[in-house]
């Protein structure tokens, strides 16, 4: 297990590193060749890691709210004050340890496998596109593959944020070197735009560690340690607005939410398509994963009294707003990039409902956005590669001469714009009914966007792919148009397999989740401060009553606190809601005939 | 008599890597004439002779310092304690780096006089950090500042570098006369020129009878010293200074006064504050808020006009100025906070000379013996030509700008743990959290400029892609120096814990 | 019937078209290619057969007796997060049996008739592909246990719809009104998706038992929170008109028309459009407890039947004719599910009589539809009703099989359209005796009579134009059209004896109502005889809509355009569909584009500019710097001395801001 964790996070480091040195006698073909290799080994090990996370205790009490179910560590420096000055308070002061702590979760378990299967479709898409310095190309990917499961992986404050910060390197390269015409002001925004907003996050990171340190944790960066630390000891209410909003300054450059995205736009038409593919597939989910991963179990006071509101109003901002910027391009691939920021705008939302629907409807929405948007990034690149341009005025009627891409476009389409029983739908629901449950007016905002999202691809595909053909020119010496090649199916047709897998049963992938998404949840059902304590409660009671007299079926136990990992604490605090809802547990059985035995929340 | 010999012995001891390049410099200086004509004519090759020499002379210290080890003693003239130790090694160290840098920079004629220039350069480094007596600390810096004249004139000879030469010259005494200054208001408060002598004098006096003799000394040593450190507004030489010198040269200017600055005053501030540490400097409040004025200040200036430079060694310039700006928050930190400043200032100053002679040995090596890369034009389409010296300066600029995973981001960590830690009063707590504000701000602002020399190299076509490119000697001296920078710079973020074992 | 079969059966209604469905579409353009059909023919067949299997197994002992248990065939857990468990499983009562064997066979005729309609056409697989995906998901829609899974297979419909009336995609017209068709579909599944919302928050579930199965539960809540149930039913309702094409988002359905012929009747008469109605009809027992929301659905029922009649009036296109009578019609189903004000026992007549419309409704639309294709088949895809005439000679099938589905819509006594009518006349008439919003029913029920009267007389102007005048065909279909072969006229023998009889089997006996007691949620309701003023009513009326028909089209064919022009604008604003889609595009789509480029220019010129613009501070902050870097000594060493005075100062406590 643990060397199946490091082999992902090296075999891509290590295939990188050997391009680069070996960028001078490897051809193109040679190249790719090797990167695919690379790329497909590091697939089946995020596979085989999926395999055997199946076989780990899953369930258990927890002792906190972000706890990987396996990790390792390793010590890497501490700063151990031995001050000269022995009179020195300080001196006393336990060593401030830093380590690398890899693990795995639910969570990150499943970004992994979608980085893992994005990076292979992105080194099949750029098999021909790529011709200038291949080798190069494929080095930046693939270290663009190991950073973003270094992130996914890491447990730890300083770990998470050095991979956060180094997926910008390769990244930056692959825009600005293979990109588009204004491929080097784009990727300068790009860096800048994120490195000083992830600067901001680093500020509030900072004093978040020494804060733990102060307190008297031995590893302060530890996220495990910190977040059962800010359980138990809530940080102040005015500490935490400050650090929540230093902190997710980066996350939500890097989301992007309205109104910092504008470097998305750019930054993705200019891209290349695999460039495309990593950036809107995974990238984008760096900012909310860091918003899920250290905001949420961190700082449970801010963000319900700040969060919420902020980022609710910015992700239905976002939604609208993103969707109709999206509506007036005549770009595919701006379009697309627009209906990011809209699409993510969902996530957050889903994020910040707080509750587990929400959630588990944001991390699916994060899977489903990287599934469907790198897809069509994919086919938008295939249109690219075939045409050499993505404006809707130089195309149309493409169906009559790619059926098969049209196909899988209409398909992807409707994966992007939620058609249920594709995979959009399920986290969209999720989220925007976890959203409608704290607040209403943000979901039935958001769920406008539904109908704009609606709107503005089926016109795409209806420019793009419908009526009259309509073809650029063709010069002569360019081989004849063809549909879908071999190399391409292979590289969006696992895609969109998996979108409707995820539509049709989506379980599995909730189950796996589930307890990470509960850990988090529980933050806020049991660990509020004292005064909302009692609000709290009293929603819990009404919840109680309503099910009492409404509701008979057994979903309803999500609203039942985790059974406390710490009894004595517990114990010791008068909880009226928890026995209240413990008395609640065994409810009465469905009305309808139901065949089978009832499912249990748990 | 025999007591003299004995305590000469003594002392001799405490100095031995600096005796072993005092040797090698003697003999690069009765040598290296010789073996060159009355015309200035030398034998083809002289200074890889010259060259080997004083890497081998300074192996040596390097190993007897090595084998040394961390020690403590006090004494007369010289002192042996961790920061000694420290700034050996990091001089040593780096020692071998600007060596290599220099080896093809100089002609063959003038070799022997530079690298024994350089030798006592960073002999002099060392016995500042060695000196224990107000004497020894300012022949020291002295041991430090002239042969750097002598280096800025050998390394280039034509209009711009004898102004560069001047105005360094002329700064560089006006600052000593500072620094001097400020060590006789310290005398005459103590009446003494030995720091353990000052320290026990100081302690024992009535509280409060000399403190305005000793702020006056204070703020002598800091200005005298930001000299040497490059801080604003005592910064003004560096631009001019590296736009009329050699890449090795500017290396060294970049690096070694600043090692030089910071541990002389990490040595003379707490006496001049009447203190045993950073714990209480007098006056306290006074003394922060001045360096980290001083810090804030630096940065800024540092980091905005190198936003705007086109020629590279000036850009550099600014960002050392910028770089020591972010150095004087760990200096201003002290060791109070639970972080110590000290260490991380002194961690910093490991991390920045390797991204900065690498940068420097890159470009130098970039182009062997044909002109040297200064405009940023000239770094065009770089990673095309030579993409492996691309892709290493590009390691360096990154690990200036603070991106892990380099030693930069290592460093400008600690010094953000570090100033967010500090203080235990609010006014301190804000002129920490003002610092840090600051540094990140600076490393925003300071992003744009290296990535733009990054872009240069990888985004941009070669300036003129038909120009006939003359075969490139490959000058493997400064090669390996830039390699070893920038591998280093990673192997340091990847296992930190020995530099800051061997800080402490 | 043992369970386990039951069960099987009930899996099989909609794995059969979906099997089908996937068979074509992987093995259909390579392999079967000519025999596309074959999978679609079959697996329908097995739904049909199927569903009336259930239909007849879920009432074993009779008609008289209430309360039957729904059949629940479990499926499989689909979403389970967060307290939603939502399955996927398979629920047959009463209504959803009716409505299956309802889809069920009007789709397996309609495909029947595809197969010889779209002969040959290069998109033959895909077609077939989507249409059995249509059933499926039609049927699945039907079945469905929950909102939740009910909205799934609404919007897979949805899809289909898109798919069917894009079908020929290198037709502008046809690929805009499919995103048309979806987009506005949309908006109404806005409103039924956060009606989904608020019965979650309400109920804590999602399932019809739960939901609309307790009514203590829910006259509880009517009690305590009556605007709660009213906004729920409101939403739903938003959902039910953007399907089932009600006003004002009716837009997309004469647009339908884009797609192939047998779509068109699949759409209007089995499939998408009755979604809607099946909703409200479902959540009649949640509608119960809103006797506002039951006015608006009658309200907005009879807006949209009086304005589509208004439109068919003028229409020349005759599938247009056929699509403007589907909206009235559907009109009238929502007229009736709103007219149960009254209390339970009202509802349930109400929604017998909805759902007895909308029975009969589809076997005669979609009668009409394929005659209309036949139509079209023979006049060489020629559809203006001005280009031809006279057909009743040349295609004698076409004319008597259109002939009985024009009075069966139009209502013709004893024929199907007749009786369901009469029921809806009757609910509505009782309503309007009723003591909540009674006036409001009056008026609904003039405009129901009145509606009555203009489609008898659109439905016969459309029949007169084509099969009698003088006989002309346009060139398009060359000299001698020809009928329809038999894989086209079976279906249509088979539909007109349906549109015949089945109104007439159902209605007599009352067939229909104790059938419905059977769905959950319901209450039992006595049949209220047959009321002979309302029949004579209807007669009257549709006796006036043919005769004046007849007399404006066949007797003195110069009178319509004497009358157009003497009408005027009136005449024009029918013929333009009474300007709705302009007033649409103007009041929503053109300044929706106008904000979307407003927002996309403010995005590059304010936001990115703003966030240029703080990049660019740093540069213009380092003028001032810059200014005392000129290169000159003694300037430096001025400022040097400066700096160490500032120090000295500073150190010494003199400056004015140092705190001691």
């Amino acid at each position: 297990m643990s060397s199946l964790l490091l082999s992902l996070l090296f075999v891509p480091l290590a295939a990188a590193l050997l391009l680069l040195v070996g960028r001078s006698f490897l051809s193109q073909g040679a190249a790719r060749r090797f990167a695919l290799a690379a790329s497909v080994v590091t697939l089946l090990l995020s596979l085989s890691l999926g395999n055997e996370f199946r076989h780990l205790p899953s369930g258990g009490p927890r002792l906190s709210p972000v706890e990987p179910r396996h990790a390792i560590s390793y010590h890497w420096f501490n700063l151990n004050h031995a001050a000269s000055d022995t009179n020195s308070a300080a001196a006393n002061a336990d060593p401030l340890n830093f380590s690398f702590v890899f693990g795995v979760d639910g969570i990150s378990l499943t970004l992994i496998v979608l980085t893992a299967l994005l990076t292979v479709s992105g080194v099949l898409i750029s098999w021909e596109a790529i011709r200038d310095r291949a080798s190069g190309f494929y080095a930046c990917l693939l270290l663009l593959e190991a950073a973003l499961m270094g992130v996914f992986m890491a447990f730890d404050l300083v770990l998470f944020y050095v991979f956060f910060e180094f997926t910008l390197v390769p990244l930056f390269f692959m825009i600005g070197i293979w990109g588009g015409p204004e491929r080097r002001y784009a990727a300068i925004k790009f860096f800048l735009y994120t490195f000083a907003g992830s600067v901001v996050t680093l500020l509030g990171l900072v004093s978040l560690v020494l804060a733990a340190s102060s307190a008297g944790i031995a590893t302060p960066t530890s996220l495990p340690a910190l977040a059962r630390w800010a359980v138990e000891h809530p940080l102040k209410p005015e500490w935490q607005i400050a650090l929540f909003l230093a902190i997710s300054v980066g996350f939500m450059v890097k989301v992007p939410v309205f109104p910092l995205h504008t470097w998305l736009p750019l930054a993705h038409v200019e891209a290349p398509t695999a460039g495309s593919v990593m950036l809107a597939g995974v990238l984008l989910k760096l900012g909310t994963f860091g918003l899920l991963r250290i905001c949420l179990p961190l700082f449970p006071h801010a963000c319900q009294t700040v969060g919420v509101p902020l980022m609710a109003i910015l992700a239905v901002a976002g939604i609208i707003y993103g969707s109709l910027c999206a509506l007036a391009q005549r770009d595919i691939k701006k379009l697309v990039a627009y209906s990011s920021v809209a699409h993510l705008g969902f996530c957050v939302l889903g994020l910040f409902a707080l509750n587990s629907a929400g959630i588990s409807g944001g991390v699916l929405q994060m899977i489903n956005h990287g599934l469907s948007t790198g897809a069509l990034f994919l086919l938008v690149g295939m249109v690219y590669d075939r045409y050499h341009t993505r404006q809707l005025d130089d195309l149309g009627g493409l169906a009559a001469r790619l059926p098969l891409i049209a196909a899988i476009f209409v398909f992807i389409t409707m994966s992007s714009i939620g058609l249920p029983g594709l995979n959009g739908f399920v986290g969209e629901y999720l989220s925007l009914v976890g959203m409608f449950r704290r607040e209403p007016i943000y979901a039935v905002l958001g769920t406008a966007g539904v109908v704009l999202g609606a709107w503005y691809m089926l016109t795409m595909l209806q420019h793009a792919f419908f009526g009259q053909l309509h073809e650029p020119l063709h010069g002569h010496g360019e081989p004849p148009i063809r549909d879908l090649t071999f190399r391409e199916a292979v590289a969006v047709v696992p895609i969109g397999a998996l979108c409707l897998w995820i539509g049709v049963t989506p379980g599995p992938l909730l189950e796996i989740i589930r307890p990470d998404v509960d850990a988090v949840v529980a933050v806020y059902d049991e660990y509020l401060p004292p005064n909302e304590r009692v609000a709290a409660k009293r929603g819990r009671m009404q919840d109680a009553v309503g099910r009492e007299h409404f509701a008979p079926a057994p979903s309803g136990t999500a609203f039942i606190p985790m059974p406390s990992p710490r009894a004595p604490k517990i114990a010791s605090l008068p909880h009226p809601a928890l026995e209240l809802a413990r008395v609640e547990t065994p409810s009465s059985s469905a009305s309808a005939t139901r065949l089978s035995p009832p499912a249990t929340e748990r | 008599m025999p007591e003299a010999i004995a305590q000469i012995r003594g002392t001799a001891g405490l100095i031995v890597p600096e005796i072993i390049l005092l040797a090698a410099v003697c003999a690069l200086f009765f040598l290296g004439p010789l073996m060159v004509s009355g015309s200035g004519e030398a034998p083809a090759g002289l200074r890889n002779r010259w060259g080997w020499l004083s890497l081998f002379a300074l192996a040596a210290a390097w190993f007897v310092w090595y084998r040394g080890g961390p020690a403590d003693v006090r004494g007369g003239l010289f002192q042996l304690d961790g920061l000694v130790w420290y700034a050996r090694g990091l001089t040593l160290s780096t020692g071998f780096l600007l060596i290599l840098v220099l080896w093809n920079q100089i002609d063959d004629s003038h070799a022997a006089e530079a690298h024994a220039c350089l030798l006592s350069i960073l002999m002099g480094a060392n016995l500042v950090a060695a000196a224990n007596d107000l004497i020894a600390m300012f022949l020291a810096l002295e041991l430090v500042s002239i042969p750097t004249y002598v280096l800025l004139y050998l390394g280039r000879r034509d209009r711009i570098g004898g102004e560069a030469t001047l105005k360094y010259f002329l700064l560089s005494i006006f600052s000593s006369a500072i620094v001097l200054y400020g060590m006789t208001w310290v005398y005459g408060v103590a009446g003494n020129t030995n720091f353990t002598a000052i320290r026990e004098i100081l302690a024992a006096r009535v509280p409060h009878t000399a403190d305005g003799l000793l702020e006056v000394a204070f703020a002598l040593l800091v200005a005298g010293l930001c000299f040497r450190i490059a801080a604003v507004p005592f910064h003004f030489y560096a631009p001019d200074v590296f736009q009329g010198t050699t890449a090795s040269n500017a290396a060294l200017l970049s690096l070694v006064p600043k090692v030089v600055g910071f541990v002389a005053l990490i040595r003379l501030l707490p006496l001049a504050s009447a203190s045993e540490s950073w714990q209480r400097l007098l006056p306290e409040f006074n003394a922060k808020l001045l360096l980290g004025s001083l810090a804030v200040v630096s940065m800024f200036v540092g980091n905005l006009l190198a936003l705007r430079q086109k020629h590279l060694y000036r850009l550099m310039a600014y960002s050392s100025i910028a770089h020591a700006g972010y150095m004087l928050i760990g200096l201003t930190v002290g060791d109070v906070a639970p972080v110590s400043g000290r260490e991380a200032l002194l961690f910093y100053l490991a991390t920045y000379g390797l991204m900065t002679i690498g940068v420097f040995a890159l470009l130098h090596a970039a182009t062997g013996d044909r002109p040297p890369l200064q405009a940023d034009d000239d770094l065009r389409g770089l990673a095309r030509q030579q993409p492996m010296n691309a892709l290493l300066l590009a390691v360096c600029l990154f690990s200036l700008t603070g991106l892990p995973p380099t030693a930069g981001f290592l460093g400008k960590f600690n010094l953000f743990l570090a100033a967010w830690a500090d203080g235990t009063m609010i006014g301190e707590r804000i002129i920490g959290h003002v610092l840090a504000i600051a540094l990140a701000i600076n490393a925003a602002i300071s992003a744009y400029y290296y990535l733009r020399l990054v872009a240069l190299m990888f985004l941009e076509p070669a300036a003129q892609p038909d120009a006939p490119v003359a075969p490139l000697r490959f000058a493997w001296a400064p090669w390996v120096a830039g390699v070893a920078c920038s591998l280093g710079s990673i192997a340091i973020f990847i296992a930190p814990q020995w530099l800051w074992d061997s800080i402490r | 019937m043992p369970e386990n079969i039951q069960y099987l059966v009930m899996w099989l209604i909609p794995i059969a078209p979906l099997a089908a469905s996937v068979v074509t579409a992987t093995l259909g353009p390579r392999g079967l290619r000519e025999k596309s059909h074959l999978p679609c023919w079959f697996g329908l067949a097995v739904a049909t057969v199927c569903a009336y299997v259930l239909l007849f197994s879920i009432v074993p002992t009779g008609f008289s007796e209430h309360g039957t248990t729904p059949v629940v065939a479990s499926g499989y857990s689909w979403i389970n997060a967060g307290g939603i468990d939502v399955r996927v499983d398979l629920r047959a009562d009463g209504m959803a049996a009716i409505m299956l064997s309802m889809v069920t066979a009007v789709s397996l005729l309609v495909a029947v008739f595809a197969a010889g309609y779209m002969h040959g056409d290069p998109g033959y697989a895909r077609f077939f592909a989507a249409f059995s995906l249509f059933v499926f998901s039609m049927c699945m829609l039907v079945l469905a246990p929950s909102f939740l899974q009910l909205f799934v297979f609404w919007e897979g419909v949805g899809l289909c719809s898109y798919l069917l009336i894009g079908f020929w995609f290198k037709k502008p017209s046809a690929a805009a009104a499919a995103k048309k068709a979806f987009v506005v579909n949309r908006i109404g599944d806005f409103g039924f998706l956060i009606g989904i919302f608020l019965i979650w928050t309400t109920f804590h579930s999602l399932d019809f038992s739960t939901v609309l199965g307790n009514t203590n539960q829910l006259a509880q809540l009517a009690a305590e929170q009556p605007g709660r149930i009213t906004l729920i039913c409101l939403l739903l309702l938003l959902g039910a008109m953007g399907k089932s094409a009600q006003f004002p988002l009716h837009v997309w359905l004469p647009d339908a028309m884009e797609g192939p012929t047998p779509v068109s009747a699949l759409i209007h008469a089995a499939t998408m459009v009755t979604a809607g109605v099946y909703l409200v009809a479902r959540c009649t027992p949640l509608f119960i407890y809103s006797p506002t929301a039951q006015v608006v659905v009658s309200c907005i029922g009879a807006v949209t039947a009086l304005i589509a009649a208004l439109i068919a009036l003028t229409q020349f296109d005759l599938k247009r004719v056929l699509a403007y009578s589907t909206v009235s019609q559907l009109g009238f189903m929502f007229m009736a599910l709103g007219a149960g004000a009254a209390g339970a026992e009202a509802a349930t007549h109400a929604t017998t009589a909805a759902m007895f419309h909308l029975y009969t409704h589809a076997f005669f639309k979609a009668l009409l539809f394929l005659a209309a294709g036949s139509v079209m088949h023979a006049m060489g895809d020629v559809i203006d009703i001005r280009r031809f005439s006279g057909l009743r000679r040349a295609l004698p099938i076409t004319h008597w099989t259109f002939l009985c589905g024009a009075a069966a819509l139009a209502g013709v006594p004893l024929l199907s359209g007749f009786w369901s009518k009469d029921e809806i006349f009757a609910v509505v008439y009782h309503a309007a005796h009723g003591d909540h919003y009674g006036r409001v029913f009056c008026i609904v029920f003039v405009v129901a009579a009145f509606t009555a009267l203009l489609t008898a007389f659109y439905t016969f102007r459309a029949y007169f134009l084509t099969f009698w005048g003088e006989e002309r065909f346009p060139e398009e279909a060359g000299h001698h059209p020809h009928e329809a072969p038999p894989v086209m006229a079976g279906p249509l023998r088979l539909l007109a004896l349906c549109a015949v009889v089945i109104g007439g089997l159902v209605g007599l006996t009352g067939w229909f109502g104790t059938f419905l007691h059977h769905s959950a949620g319901l209450a039992e309701a006595h049949e209220h005889g047959l009321s002979p003023g309302l029949m004579s009513l209807s007669v009257t009326l549709v006796a006036i809509g043919i005769g004046l028909a007849w007399w404006m089209y066949v007797r003195s064919p110069e009178l319509p355009g004497r009358v157009a022009v003497a009408l005027g604008p009136l005449y024009h604003a029918s013929l333009n569909k009474l300007y709705f889609d302009e007033f649409f595009w103007t009041l929503l789509v053109a300044p929706l584009r106008a904000v979307a480029w407003l927002a996309s220019w403010f995005d590059r010129g304010i936001i990115d500019s703003i966030v240029d613009g703080i990049a660019h501070i740093p540069r213009l902050l380092s003028n001032v710097p810059m200014w005392f870097h000129g290169g000159r000594l003694p300037a430096y060493a001025l400022i040097m001395w400066a700096g160490l005075l500032a120090c000295l100062l500073f150190a010494m406590g003199m400056l004015p801001y140092t705190i001691n």
